[in-house]
């Protein structure tokens, strides 16, 4: 072995044990999760969620219980995350979701819960689990409708709170359509139905819901304005949303989200 | 000397009287790019229309100044603004008062009256998040001076400009008390700390007390105390001799503005039962502010109505304060606009979107203010 194969070899060797080092340093010093812990050690995982919101969550009036899509949602993950997990869920309002969660009332809010760029300070996310952005809708035999572009001339039904959403030019263009505006989303799909306006757009919520139960619309592409929602858990939680993460990619390759939103939409 | 010689002379001389000019003019302290613009007056036919803005969080002046504009428009003449005290005293004795400037003189430049809102406790005045995780609705009775010192600082540097505060908010709920135990006594010893100091201060000002969310929760229960045994309580301990009077939030759900008070029911005519507690104790004379209250049109929303029917209930709620409540200074509804959507049932609350377009509600106001025809 030459002189300058020695060199490198032994730098490698040097550079190996150090990465080596490194990784065990890593992994001796990270932070224990003990909201995991404590999660693992009582089996009990408590979810914060405010049931007024159907189908996502709300008060069964027959049985008094919180039911809906993220009662399902967590049971499904609680299950994933650590077989056995059960879920005692927390009624909390909306506007207090967050300092709930703050102030150790529950380890995770599953409330249908938009992603808030302003509270990644405090609390840590997961990956979406369901878009409820706008959508476009239209009728399979209206021609040439294609996307948010091909809407100029066309009367759209939209809601009365209705806002354009997106980029700037998108903006501007939704601004400038001649909408028909109606008293709720389920109105606007009403007239699409009925052949008053050509396209509606409404929040994914609402299309889903309505096409559950009458036939003839369809959704025109993906949703023109995105709003994920997704679960937020303290800062400290990393362990768990490692875990939380996990399960909710392996759902959504597994067919169990599609499942689970087939069942509630 | 040449004359080329003196040239160069009167052109060095003018460079530095230029120089000087600029330095001069830099040191001048800039117009505000938003200005105040001339004097406004509210045109409407109910003085005690009001409307909570939501500006803690609104950073851009122009939109200070539109919301102000927007609310002068619709017809309201009162607000109620949240003025949270770890935003204008972020350290001990730090005060810091450029944003509610802001706010208070955009309102008052459009003929508006403001009813500040105290609430919100810095981080100094909470225990270390390393011993106990807290929310900053956690305020333990060790710190109620420094909180009546806020309220005092706040009176003393909005004198003449700002005559009501709101000391806290929803008293009567755990969140909203730190997620410990409420506690009506306890909340009657911070009003009394904050009323002494600040009407030592300012003797003019209405401290107004209570601000309870409407609720049934029972005795007892983690998440709240019924808002009528909490005030009654809270008279009992001596609440009514350290208000001026009361703040009541009036929210009607599902249920129309005339549906008749009842114990077991929130709904809008609730403040009446408030209102019977207040006699009963001997307080007759005592003021009511509503200072939030309405209803929502959330499609999806369990305690929503539709928007046909928000616009309808909403104008008709302003009208029954006017008419039917002699005792009941403002009506205050919940909320004007928030400064980013929440993409949830908080956004039918409001009465314009995020970008200023206002919804069929602030139209139906609008023409009630100025009398015309539904």
């Amino acid at each position: 072995m030459s002189k300058r194969w020695r060199w490198f070899v032994a730098a490698a060797v040097v550079v190996l044990v150090a990465l080596g080092a490194w990784l065990l340093v890593r992994t001796l010093t990270r932070p224990v999760d003990e909201i995991w812990e404590r999660i693992v050690g009582t089996g009990v995982l408590r979810v914060c969620t405010d049931p007024s919101w159907p189908p996502f969550e709300f008060i069964d009036s027959a049985t008094g219980q919180i039911e809906g899509f993220d009662i399902d949602l967590a049971w499904l993950l609680a299950e994933r995350m650590a077989p056995g997990l059960r879920v005692q869920v927390v009624s909390v309002g909306f506007d207090g979701l967050y300092d709930a969660l703050l102030a150790g009332r529950c380890d995770a809010v599953l409330s249908a819960l938009p992603y808030d760029p302003l509270r990644t300070e405090d609390v840590i996310y997961s990956v979406a689990y369901f878009n409820a952005g706008q959508v476009l809708l239209t009728r399979p035999e209206v021609a040439g409708i294609e996307g948010v572009d091909d809407l100029e001339g066309r009367v759209v039904g939209v809601d009365w709170g209705f806002v354009p959403q997106g980029d700037p030019r998108q903006r501007e263009l939704l601004r400038n359509l001649p909408v028909r505006r109606y008293d709720t989303a389920a109105d606007a799909l009403r007239a699409l139905h009925a052949g008053e306006v050509e396209a509606a757009i409404v929040d994914r919520i609402s299309a889903l819901s309505y096409m559950r139960e009458c036939d003839g619309l369809v959704v025109v592409g993906e949703p023109i304005y995105d709003v994920n929602y997704i679960i937020p858990v303290r800062a400290e939680s990393s362990t768990m949303l490692e875990k939380l993460d996990e399960a909710l990619l392996e759902m959504r390759q597994d067919g169990t989200m599609e499942a689970l939103q087939g069942h509630w939409f | 000397m040449r004359l080329g010689d003196s040239l160069r002379d009167w052109q060095r001389v003018a460079r530095v009287v230029l120089l000087a000019l600029v330095c001069l003019l830099a040191g001048v302290p800039g117009q505000p790019l938003v200005a105040l613009g001339p004097q406004q007056a509210v045109r409407s036919v109910n003085p005690k229309m009001g409307v909570h803005t939501r500006l803690t969080d609104e950073v851009e002046p122009w939109k200070i100044k539109r919301t102000m504009e927007m609310v002068r428009e619709m017809g309201a003449s009162w607000i109620v603004e949240y003025f949270p005290w770890a935003y204008h005293e972020p350290t001990p004795g730090g005060w810091n008062w450029s944003h509610a400037d802001l706010i208070v003189d955009h309102a008052r430049r459009q003929g508006l009256t403001v009813i500040a809102r105290l609430g919100m406790v810095p981080e100094w005045a909470r225990p270390d998040p390393d011993d106990q995780p807290t929310t900053t609705t956690y305020l333990d009775e060790e710190h109620y001076q420094d909180f009546a010192e806020y309220a005092r600082a706040f009176v003393e540097h909005f004198r003449g400009r700002v005559d009501h505060i709101v000391i806290w908010n929803e008293p009567n709920i755990g969140l909203e008390w730190g997620y410990r135990p409420v506690d009506p006594e306890g909340y009657t010893d911070l009003l009394r700390a904050v009323y002494t100091r600040v009407k030592a201060a300012n003797p003019d000002v209405v401290v107004l007390g209570g601000a309870l969310a409407p609720t049934l929760a029972p005795e007892g229960d983690p998440e709240g105390m019924n808002d009528l045994i909490y005030l009654d309580r809270m008279l009992a301990a001596g609440a009514g001799e350290v208000m001026d009077g009361l703040a009541a939030h009036a929210y009607g759900w599902r249920i129309p503005p005339d549906a008749p008070p009842d114990p077991e029911v929130v709904n809008y005519r609730r403040t009446e039962l408030l209102r019977d507690l207040l006699v009963a104790a001997g307080y007759e004379e005592m003021p009511i502010y509503l200072t939030e209250g309405g209803w929502n049109d959330h499609p999806r929303w369990t305690k929503a109505v539709q928007p046909s029917q928000r616009a309808a209930y909403t104008v008709r709620a302003y009208q029954m304060a006017l008419e039917d409540w002699p005792w009941c200074e403002a009506a205050v509804m919940w909320a004007f606009r928030y400064p980013r959507p929440a993409n949830s049932y908080l956004d039918n609350f409001s009465f314009v979107t995020t970008d200023f377009t206002p919804k069929p509600i602030y139209y139906a106001v609008q023409r009630y203010a100025r009398g015309e025809e539904p």
